[in-house]
């Protein structure tokens, strides 16, 4: 699905975030990244959804060498990654049903189509009343929501979500997990970046750890767990308190 | 995209929204003017040229002390040659009458023709038939009446390089309105550009291509264009109109009037598309290049 090797990046002629970056996803894996903050998750993320190139080393992301694929084709790879922002970004002109509806239109979906999936995928992340809202006028929790149904809206092969979690009670947390699960299960890869340790334990996934501008994986880490642990300890700060509630099907 | 949708991009929002439609009123305006002006003076020169080009008029100066039954005896020689020329239509001694109507406008009604020395005037139409040639004909009259013949080319060479000067400053005129107006749709569309970097940004993430986003930025230009266009061709018509109806007034005899009317709506009904497309590719081009620069 995506594999890293040896990817360093630094901006501009600063310090490099991340060096010899090296780790390998495969179709239909879950995965928590986590790290302290400043430690280059976003920038990781935005390696693996094509907003940067990296500075040096090689990214094969769906079989294909980042490197090698012509500027005309990146859009067709973007349409089969979503990703929810750290900061949502969404459109605050366009309505709720407009925003989830970006992703279709952007790929030349029919209008009925359109209508159909938008108003059902905003009708189960519970935002069935707010369709015509504008972005502004919604709460942190429902901007989330909102973000997250336009990342998951066309089926996309890869999810990239960066605190997607951060706006929202601990209830909506883990309803937001149980669908990133559930689209896993319907095929999806996952990339969660989180400093939510809560949900970290809660869900049993792989973790992929970033630190010194290097990631470990489980595989790299016989005590992964452990460490993990520590790490988190000294990054999650009092954030990631568990969920107060049950889990419960979306 | 689904006709009368919110853009993706808030375009309607920028400042060139406001400002684009007005100079390109501006620019349809002056184009308009240029372009209807041009045309009007050449079908006037058509007008006259037709009027002239098949026409000669001969003029017999009365000699020093000569008496008027000597002239007019001059005047019925040339007529009787004339008539019996090959290639001419009919021949017409101009009344006293008739040359005063002529002087009038420049003269005033007080005129009295009689204290000038005046010639006497032939007015000479030619059937086309066949071409005249004046030079032989001027050296037949002279050499029997001292008659001589004008068949008007040099005016007519004048008026050709006069309508042809007009027609390259016509020709400039809209060219530097064309440039203007490239100029000032790209320069508003790199503002919008700037302006709605994190939008487009957001779409190239979203997996849009380049010519989806600048669709929705030569839609918008468009919009701009025709409004500002039609906007300066209504003017024009309303300016031409008035200038034809002040024209028709003067006593020129140009004819200025209804008949050349049509000219500057002919001409400022084609401007509208024309700006629209000119807007259109002009957007689209200065945002597909900025595009290319981004990742």
């Amino acid at each position: 699905m995506i594999r890293f090797e040896n990817v360093g990046m630094r901006y501009g002629t600063g310090p490099e975030v991340l060096r010899d970056v090296t780790f390998e996803l495969k179709a239909g894996a879950f995965h928590f990244l986590v790290g302290a903050s400043g430690a280059g998750k976003s920038t990781l993320l935005k390696l693996m959804y094509l907003a940067h190139r990296p500075t040096r080393g090689l990214i094969n992301i769906f079989d294909r060498n980042l490197a090698s694929i012509p500027r005309e084709e990146l859009p067709d790879i973007r349409q089969r990654i979503g990703v929810v922002y750290q900061d949502f970004r969404l459109l605050n002109h366009l309505s709720a049903f407009d925003n989830v509806a970006l992703p279709l239109r952007v790929n030349g979906a029919r209008e009925d189509v359109v209508q159909k999936h938008v108003g059902e995928l905003l009708g189960w992340v519970g935002l069935a009343d707010h369709i015509n809202a504008l972005p502004p006028t919604l709460s942190g929790g429902q901007k989330q929501r909102v973000a997250i149904a336009r990342a998951v809206i066309s089926r996309p092969s890869l999810l990239l979500a960066d605190e997607p979690t951060g706006n929202v009670d601990d209830t909506i947390a883990v309803r937001l997990l149980y669908l990133f699960e559930e689209l896993n299960r319907m095929g999806t890869t996952v990339v969660i970046a989180t400093h939510n340790k809560s949900l970290v334990d809660r869900f049993k996934h792989p973790v992929m750890r970033l630190g010194d501008g290097q990631v470990r994986t489980e595989e790299d880490e016989a005590d992964w767990g452990a460490g993990l642990r520590r790490d988190a300890e000294a990054s999650f700060g009092t954030k990631g308190d568990a969920p107060t509630v049950p889990p419960r099907e979306l | 995209m689904a006709a009368g949708r919110q853009s993706d991009i808030p375009l309607s929002r920028d400042p060139s929204a406001r400002f684009l439609p007005w100079i390109v009123a501006f620019l349809t305006y002056i184009a308009a003017l240029s372009v209807a002006g041009y045309l009007a003076l050449a079908q006037l020169s058509v007008d006259w040229n037709d009027g002239l080009s098949n026409a000669i008029t001969v003029e017999i100066t009365a000699l020093e002390g000569e008496e008027d039954a000597s002239i007019n005896g001059r005047v019925q020689t040339t007529v009787a040659l004339l008539r019996g020329y090959p290639g001419v239509e009919s021949v017409e001694v101009l009344s006293r009458a008739k040359i005063r109507e002529f002087l009038e406008p420049w003269l005033g009604k007080a005129l009295d023709i009689g204290a000038l020395p005046l010639p006497r005037l032939i007015d000479v139409r030619l059937s086309g038939d066949e071409d005249v040639d004046v030079v032989a004909l001027n050296e037949k009259l002279a050499g029997s009446t001292g008659a001589r013949a004008d068949d008007h080319a040099i005016w007519r060479d004048r008026m050709e390089r006069f309508l042809g000067s007009l027609e390259w400053a016509a020709i400039a005129i809209v060219a530097v309105v064309v440039a203007a107006a490239v100029i000032m749709v790209a320069f508003a569309t790199r503002g919008s550009l700037a302006a709605h970097r994190e939008t487009i940004e957001l779409l190239h993430l979203i997996g849009a291509r380049d010519d989806y986003i600048a669709r929705q930025f030569q839609r918008h230009a468009m919009r701009l264009a025709m409004i500002g266009s039609v906007l300066g061709a209504l003017a024009a018509m309303a300016t031409a109109f008035l200038i034809s109806q002040s024209a028709s007034g003067l006593e020129t005899g140009a004819g200025l009037g209804a008949e050349t009317a049509y000219l500057p709506v002919v001409a400022t009904l084609a401007l509208p598309p024309i700006s629209t497309i000119v807007a259109l590719f002009t957007a689209r081009r200065t945002v597909l290049k900025a595009l290319r620069r981004m990742t």
